[in-house]
């Protein structure tokens, strides 16, 4: 295989569609994903009661593994739940608590229960969280997770080993929609850019970016973007985060790595009147910026613990799923032919 | 030390003892025995806290790393010194996962026996009846 990141062709996408994220993304719509960071204490009901504020209005929503390193229930419980509910997830993995046997068995294991968008990324190191003295596990980065899945949605293991059962038996293709992280804000930008092109080749589907309060940079990242001409294999979704203070804006910004949060933005919340309220029109503005970047195919809400404003930035923004045209792709999926 | 004289064959230890004299001070390597030095700008990427081979990770700022802030993001120092080399080119390999049966062997003693190729990429050994010897480098488990 010619691994050259800038040359190459990537070959078009042959196979069916995945899921109802990437049957709205290949049709063109403006993709609107959520994110439920799942709870602490065993009881899925908290997840419960988030997912029925976002089941009608996200097209998917991302459940994350042990974010910032902390230890949640598993995403693939969540997933798994979430399937049963009649919705959407995407399964994030990261490679800081999984080799390669384990990422692998995650993934045949998440599709077995009826998951369909994958998301991969190397992941918080593990000394932000609550067990830093652990030891991370790093097998693979980003990059190769990526390309191991397309490996594994053409039939083959990394070790080259095929998935059939017998010998007889057809090999097995499980078809998945595969996301990858990028990060606008990162220094150096064209590195980060590279790291893109790179993730494509492996075989990335889907990108979902850090969350956004610097509009201009993101602007900036994805004319590099556009000009390599990798948002026609990509579909790029920008981070948004509706924030309800100052305070998490100041925690973003000093002590979250890869984050930038402009000073301005900090200094409109202090002074609003009326914080929530300007939490959400700041978060409107930025969608209605980001939605007029070219190359951008949708936005990527992060919202911690407040998922309860999440239809209504989406009302304001106009980006309800029947301003967006995609009522018709959700009803399909629940009929259950998404494909 | 002593014991790793003993496990492996004295000829490896030899060549070993040279790369680690080398490059230990040099680029602070931590004998992965798949050197990419030459495809990274002559800078190690395992130096990562979370040993990235393929680019920085999303909290690489201001050319600081995001793990521990008082050091350099060494992607960052890789790409600047590709730059100041000219091999800005060699950036967009994709650098396979480590083979972690390699770890802590000689990078120059692989190269010459095929184990890795021309770029440090790990290289399948030939079915054996006997394991290869450079496999048995002391990897933690």
């Amino acid at each position: 295989m010619d691994n050259k990141a800038s040359d190459s062709q990537v070959s078009p996408v042959s196979r069916p569609c995945a899921s109802t994220l990437e049957r709205v993304l290949r049709d063109k719509k403006f993709a609107v994903t959520a994110e439920i960071v799942p709870p602490r204490v065993p009881n899925l009901s908290v997840v419960g009661k988030k997912f029925e504020l976002l089941r009608e209005v996200a097209d998917a929503i991302n459940i994350t593994d042990n974010a910032s390193a902390s230890v949640k229930i598993c995403s693939l419980a969540v997933c798994a739940y979430l399937v049963q509910q009649g919705g959407e997830p995407v399964f994030q993995v990261t490679a800081r608590d999984r080799n390669r046997l384990a990422l692998q068995s995650d993934l045949i294991g998440a599709y077995a229960l009826g998951v369909r968008n994958v998301f991969a990324v190397t992941g918080d190191y593990i000394n932000m969280g609550d067990h830093p003295a652990g030891k991370p596990v790093y097998d693979m980065d980003s990059v190769h997770i990526i390309q191991m899945f397309d490996k594994i949605r053409n039939g083959y293991m990394d070790s080259g080993v095929e998935l059939r059962s017998t010998s007889k038996t057809p090999l097995v293709q499980p078809n998945f929609f595969l996301g990858a992280a990028a990060n606008p804000f990162g220094d150096p930008m064209p590195f980060h850019v590279l790291k893109v092109a790179k993730k494509r080749l492996a075989g990335a589907d889907f990108i979902q970016t850090q969350c956004t309060f610097d509009v201009p940079r993101v602007r900036e990242f994805m004319a590099m973007v556009v000009d390599k001409g990798f948002h026609e294999r990509l579909h790029f979704l920008i981070g948004i985060m509706p924030v309800r203070s100052a305070r998490p804006l100041e925690f973003m910004a000093t002590e979250v790595p890869g984050m930038r949060v402009p000073a301005e933005a900090i200094a409109r919340m202090k002074g609003a009147q009326n914080a929530e309220e300007e939490g959400i029109q700041m978060a409107v503005e930025t969608i209605q910026q980001v939605r007029e970047i070219p190359g951008v195919s949708g936005i990527h809400l992060m919202t911690v613990s407040w998922e309860a404003v999440v239809p209504e930035v989406l009302k304001r923004a106009g980006l309800m799923p029947e301003q967006r045209g995609v009522v018709e792709i959700h009803a399909a999926a629940k009929s259950g032919n998404a494909s | 030390m002593f014991f790793n004289v003993k496990a492996k064959p004295w000829y490896i230890r030899l060549v070993d003892i040279g790369e680690q004299f080398a490059k230990v001070p040099l680029f602070d390597c931590s004998m992965c025995g798949q050197c990419v030095l030459r495809s990274t700008g002559l800078t190690c990427p395992m130096r990562c806290p979370k040993q990235m081979r393929n680019g920085p990770c999303g909290g690489s700022m201001n050319g600081k790393c995001e793990v521990f802030p008082e050091r350099p993001c060494i992607w960052n120092l890789i790409w600047e010194r590709s730059e100041m080399l000219g091999w800005e080119e060699k950036l967009e390999n994709i650098n396979p996962p480590v083979d972690w049966r390699l770890w802590g062997t000689p990078s120059w003693w692989n190269l010459l026996t095929g184990r890795i190729d021309g770029k440090g990429h790990a290289v399948e050994p030939k079915k054996q009846s006997e394991p290869s010897k450079t496999n048995q480098g002391g990897t933690t488990t």
